[in-house]
């Protein structure tokens, strides 16, 4: 995965919040059932707009406390957990 | 028009009807409606139309099958952002959107078969009408009582009917046994009934025998089962209840009655399992929102119990009290 490439979540991935940090993401197509912790959560949002690995990255700095060099490791691993189950594509 | 028959939160106007589908013994024979007073008019942004069938929708292509396990049944054309709906030589071309639903019915069918074709035809254009635009179903069985609302979900033959019946017999109200319509007008997600037939296995039906006003025959599509009317129903299908209470009862409980709490995350996917198939023209998400609504406004909670514990009489009652919250 190259971090220079972006990211958008596939449409008929829905999202619903399930309190406490919480979030349950449902691939329709599949009917397949994930959920999200907080730091998922924001990765997500940004996902849905389309956004590249450095935006995340950026997204993830200003909402916790982590430094670039960890929130692009979390973010390059979890969205190369999410392009494996399908739940995102390139752009 | 017609026939205008009321439903929970909307009215539904049957439109020069009269001749092709003759009227039925029960309103709308067993959906969860009432015909409305003489002199009382549904307001017409609630109201929907049937009208006569005109032809087939063009360029049928791209369905998405909409009833999971009938996929040939009920079909939605993104394009055309309609329904087409068929049940033997029967059709309804269905729009949410506009409102309408365009109908070819054969009365010749409806009086050959079985009283359950025509309901269950009804019932699933009444389905069609909500897909998309103000509801949608869920299966369960829905009760209150002093203001408390419980919501019942079950796999087949793990004793839901059985377990609802057994609140009837202690002052509960049974809103409806079998499909249910969620509808999420604010930020908590509100249920009414939808189907006012119970189905009966037989030895449910011996069991609850006092409870029932009418028998009407075989009516579920596998036939093992006999629909039945209850006493004392009134309009209770047509109220909406705010559900304070989930329950998920599992199939194969033992001797002794035994209940753990339910995440909001175990939760969900147990209730996408009572709900049709969700991508119908662009509204999953907000389904999928309003059931996690649900269950986030509710105590959650698995409850296992054998069959013989749930017939004896005043069991189902003394499970929900062992929960507190009563």
């Amino acid at each position: 995965m190259m971090a220079e490439e972006a990211y958008k979540a596939r449409e008929d991935v829905v999202m619903a919040e399930l309190g406490d940090g919480e979030t349950a993401l449902l691939d329709q197509a599949s009917m397949r059932y994930f959920t999200l912790n907080e730091t998922g959560r924001v990765i997500w949002d940004r996902l849905r707009e389309g956004a590249s690995l450095q935006e995340i990255v950026k997204a993830l700095v200003e909402a916790f406390e982590v430094t670039p060099q960890e929130a692009g490791e979390s973010a390059r691993e979890f969205l190369e957990e999410l392009f494996m189950e399908g739940l995102v594509r390139k752009v | 028009m017609n026939r205008v028959w009321r439903f929970p939160f909307f009215f539904l106007g049957f439109q020069d009807l009269e001749e092709v589908l003759p009227p039925l013994e029960e309103p709308l024979g067993g959906l969860c409606c009432l015909p409305l007073e003489e002199g009382e008019e549904g307001k017409p942004e609630e109201t929907f139309l049937c009208l006569p069938w005109e032809g087939p929708p063009p360029g049928e292509k791209g369905f998405l099958p909409v009833f999971a396990k009938e996929p040939d049944r009920l079909r939605f054309s993104p394009e055309e952002k309609a329904f087409t709906l068929t049940l033997g030589p029967n059709r309804a071309l269905v729009s949410p959107a506009r409102g309408e639903a365009r109908l070819h019915l054969e009365p010749r069918d409806f009086q050959e078969q079985s009283p359950w074709r025509k309901r269950r035809f009804l019932t699933d254009l009444i389905l069609c009408f909500l897909a998309d635009r103000i509801a949608f179903s869920l299966h369960g069985s829905l009760l209150s009582r002093d203001g408390l609302g419980v919501f019942l979900a079950a796999p087949r033959s793990s004793g839901k009917t059985t377990f609802a019946l057994s609140l009837l017999e202690e002052g509960w109200t049974l809103h409806s046994d079998d499909y249910c319509l969620v509808r999420s007008p604010g930020r908590s997600p509100l249920v009414s009934g939808l189907r006012r037939v119970v189905h009966l296995a037989p030895d449910t039906a011996k069991r609850f025998e006092h409870l029932v006003e009418k028998r009407l025959g075989i009516t579920n599509l596998s036939g093992e089962k006999e629909g039945v009317f209850l006493k004392s129903r009134g309009e209770a299908c047509l109220q909406e209840v705010q559900p304070r209470i989930l329950l998920f009862l599992e199939k194969g409980g033992g001797e002794k009655s035994t209940w753990e709490p339910v995440l909001v995350r175990d939760a969900l996917p147990l209730l996408l399992e009572q709900t049709l198939a969700l991508d119908t023209g662009g509204m999953g998400e907000a389904r999928f929102q309003a059931l996690a609504a649900l269950a986030r406004g509710a105590r959650l909670v698995r409850i296992r119990a054998g069959r013989e514990i749930l017939e004896r009489r005043g069991a189902a009652q003394a499970i929900l009290e062992e929960l507190g919250n009563l």
